[in-house]
């Protein structure tokens, strides 16, 4: 017997959610407490697990999709041995039909009705013929669907043109909609007083002319943290240039001495950014003005340092921290960035181990930047911005040399540090980077 | 209150089927929360079923339960009928409480179920008041009071505690450490984490028991009965457990790794572990325990479709019951 999986309420308020991805495919045998699905809520993305066994015949909201309904039917399961062309369309066989009929035939009506609810089905939600996706409140579609409306032929009258309920109360079906509906959108810069919000860039270009992505949280998070960031912090910039030629040597001889396993890998790989973050740890220690946040009554100075590594990731970044890193070594750094930097590819990162931190490291360095400036993490007070080691003339003793350079830039928070204070702390960061073994004393 | 083993092969296959009754109801009533059927909050207790399936096994008639919200399963281990506890569950007048409770209210005086509380921790002075009653009325009676290692950091506890030894009262204080109070690792929240010794300053004696062995928590609890009805004073069972869903239907579990949680499904379920061992001792065979799961697996379906099926409580009722 097949039974239908629906789309679960994963919250006391939720109503619809998002079908973030799926964990299974078509052909999967599962059993109970297989996670067959992520859903996205309007508060967090859960795993959502499977209650009976069998296996998936037929996965019918792909992921990805938005604005799924409660109890929607989102996969078909099949018993041992069953195929899907035994599955009956209609929901009927699930081993709780009775019960359960009532709400399965108003899900079904409802994804039925026409034009009703977009995205019940993936029928439903692709995008209606002019590819344009028609933005309305739930209310207003429940009442479209109610009286048999065409959302797309209603004038919203809501912020950005948003269809909203006395917009479908006043329509009659078959209403057309007046030219040059949209109304000038407001979107982008929330309330400031003083400044006005920048326009929906929707309206700047052609329908059609590209690719909507709607934000997942990662992408809410950085905007908001980034955008306050920025705007209440008042940042300044300041840059040296670091002599990596005796880094470079200590870096080739450490690595060369890695002992070997048995299947030939060394047991670790130094990189010049775990120096960097060595370097910092220590010139930290030695400037605790620098590790340090602000609060509206006090600034607190924080004991150890704890020096956050930017991690660019396919969907975003995140800053995971290295704790204490004064009191590690390079190798035990390495192995923990390259940990912390793996499991935030794979969204495995607890919060304790990006939450707080004294300090922050971006390296861009590997794309072949020369410098840039970079937007300070809160509650931390200062970034530094890695830029590449490359061979550049300098000039020593009066003649042109030769040496590997790299240049930082490190922003800092004037709220919390002044000019010579972040000055006297790169100083201290370019003499460590410029003789490691100083930093062993 | 389970009714007495016929022999020793007959009480392990209970063990057995009486945690499956638990893990099968709790995934169906995960599935009706989120078919919007259950209203507000649901606590699973996924994960933990030896605990109390373990210490039923070791209960006397007569014997007392009392613990927060993450409930369903020391109803069904206490006999009550799977069905009367989903139909509160989803809000129906033929619940436990009539449908006006749900699983923060839900009590039954008949099998001696006391509740099913809402606030975390508050049923620890009344686990320790039913004691009390039973010494005072000379009943042989022990009170199982459940907690948390999240309750197990709250005041009220160890108030109880220091009545509990002072009156020498019959009370087991069972810890279930499932390792994560809501989302807070015990690491992260508790300054001594061997809850065995909670009552050390109180003289009363813990024991840390493996929650996720259901025989091993049925020979402490003999153990702990029996220094209770001796009238020796409160015990404490730390039970280290672990619960495989989040703290409710809507904790997505971030504190944690997916890895983790397979971890402990795999190496120490307490129902895959027990039903290995029961094959290899002969007690069953792999068709025994498929046929007890189908069993299993129609009653809690039939639950299922009387808890959907009940009406609700009429209008009527809405003043019936209510003191506050």
């Amino acid at each position: 017997m097949s039974t239908e999986i629906l789309m679960p309420a994963l919250s006391p308020t939720m109503e619809e959610g998002k079908l973030a991805k799926w964990l299974v495919k078509e052909g999967d045998v599962v059993k109970s407490g297989t996670i067959l699905a992520e859903i996205e809520t309007d508060k967090a993305t859960m795993e959502f697990e499977a209650v009976d066994e069998g296996k998936i015949g037929k996965i019918l909201v792909p992921e990805g999709s938005e604005g799924v309904k409660v109890n929607a039917p989102i996969a078909v399961l099949l018993d041992e041995g069953e195929k899907l062309g035994d599955a009956p369309a209609a929901p009927s066989n699930t081993d709780i039909a009775g019960a359960m009929k009532d709400i399965k035939a108003a899900v079904k009506a409802e994804a039925e009705s026409p034009k009703a609810t977009p995205a019940a089905t993936p029928a439903a939600a692709t995008p209606k013929t002019d590819g344009a996706r028609i933005f309305a409140s739930p209310l207003a579609r429940r009442i479209a669907g109610q009286k048999g409306l065409d959302l797309s032929a209603i004038a919203g009258t809501g912020p950005r043109g948003r269809v909203v309920k006395s917009d479908v109360e006043n329509a009659k079906p078959g209403a057309a909609k007046p030219a040059a509906a949209a109304a000038p959108a407001a979107a982008g810069g929330a309330g400031i007083p003083g400044v006005a919000p920048l326009p929906d860039a929707r309206l700047l270009y052609p329908v059609g002319s590209y690719v909507e992505t709607p934000h997942d949280s990662m992408r809410k998070a950085i905007a908001r943290r980034l955008t306050s960031a920025k705007a209440l912090i008042p940042h300044y910039y300041l840059t040296v240039d670091c002599n990596l030629t005796a880094l470079m040597a200590v870096r080739e001889t450490l690595n060369a001495a890695a002992p070997k396993g048995k299947d030939k890998v060394p047991a670790y790989k130094l990189s010049v950014n775990d120096f960097i973050i060595k370097a910092s740890a220590m010139a930290l220690m030695k400037h605790p003005d620098v590790n340090a946040s602000w609060t509206d009554t006090a600034i607190l100075r924080h004991k150890d340092a704890d020096v956050g590594v930017a991690v660019a990731l396919d969907f975003g970044l995140i800053t995971p921290i290295i704790f204490k890193a004064q009191d590690k070594g390079l190798v035990q750094i390495s192995s923990e960035v390259k940990s912390l930097a793996g499991r935030a590819k794979e969204k495995k990162l607890k919060p304790n181990e990006y939450e707080g931190g004294g300090f922050s490291v971006s390296n861009l360095g590997m794309f072949g930047i020369k410098n840039f400036t970079a937007v300070i993490n809160p509650p931390q007070s200062c970034i530094l911005a890695v830029g590449a080691g490359e061979e550049r003339a300098i000039i020593k003793d009066g003649k042109v040399e030769v040496a590997t350079l790299m240049t930082v830039t490190m922003s800092c928070d004037h709220r919390v540090v002044d000019g010579a204070t972040g000055a006297k702390f790169l100083q201290t960061f370019k003499q460590f980077i410029e003789e490691p073994a100083s930093m062993l004393l | 209150m389970p009714e007495a083993a016929k022999s020793n092969s007959e009480s392990q296959k209970k063990l057995y089927h009486d945690m499956l009754l638990i893990r099968r109801f709790e995934e169906r009533a995960g599935q009706l929360y989120g078919m919007g059927l259950i209203g507000g909050f649901c606590h699973l207790y996924i994960g933990q079923e030896a605990v109390v399936v373990g210490l039923m096994g070791a209960a006397q008639s007569g014997d007392q339960q009392v613990t927060s919200y993450r409930d369903h399963g020391h109803m069904l281990a206490q006999g009550i009928d799977p069905k009367a506890v989903m139909a509160e569950l989803t809000g129906r007048s033929t619940g436990l409480s009539h449908g006006k409770g749900g699983s923060m209210h839900m009590f039954s005086s008949e099998k001696k179920f006391f509740g099913g509380h809402g606030i975390v921790a508050a049923q620890v002075p009344i686990g320790t008041g039913l004691a009390f009653a039973n010494k005072y009325r000379g009943s042989k009676a022990v009170t199982l009071t459940y907690l948390g290692d999240g309750a197990a950091n709250q005041g009220q506890v160890y108030e109880s505690f220091n009545m509990a030894e002072l009156w020498k009262l019959p009370v087991i204080y069972v810890i279930e450490n499932n390792q994560y109070a809501m989302g807070t690792s015990v690491a992260r929240s508790s300054a001594v984490s061997d809850f065995s010794k909670r009552g050390v300053s109180f003289g009363i004696p813990g024991v840390n028991v493996d929650g996720m062995d259901v025989e091993a928590v049925q020979q402490a609890g003999f153990e702990a009965m029996e220094y209770c009805r001796a009238g020796k004073g409160p015990i404490i069972l730390s039970m280290n457990t672990y619960r495989y869903r989040g703290h409710s239907m809507s904790d997505p579990a971030k504190y944690r790794t997916r890895e983790e949680v397979t971890e402990v499904r795999e190496k120490r379920d307490p129902i895959d572990h027990f039903g290995k061992k029961l094959i290899e001792r002969g007690v069953v065979n792999e068709e025994d325990l498929k046929q007890m799961d189908a069993e299993v697996k129609r009653q809690v379906v039939e639950a299922a479709e009387f808890a959907t099926e009940s009406p609700e409580p009429a209008l009527t009722e809405l003043y019936t019951d209510v003191y506050a």
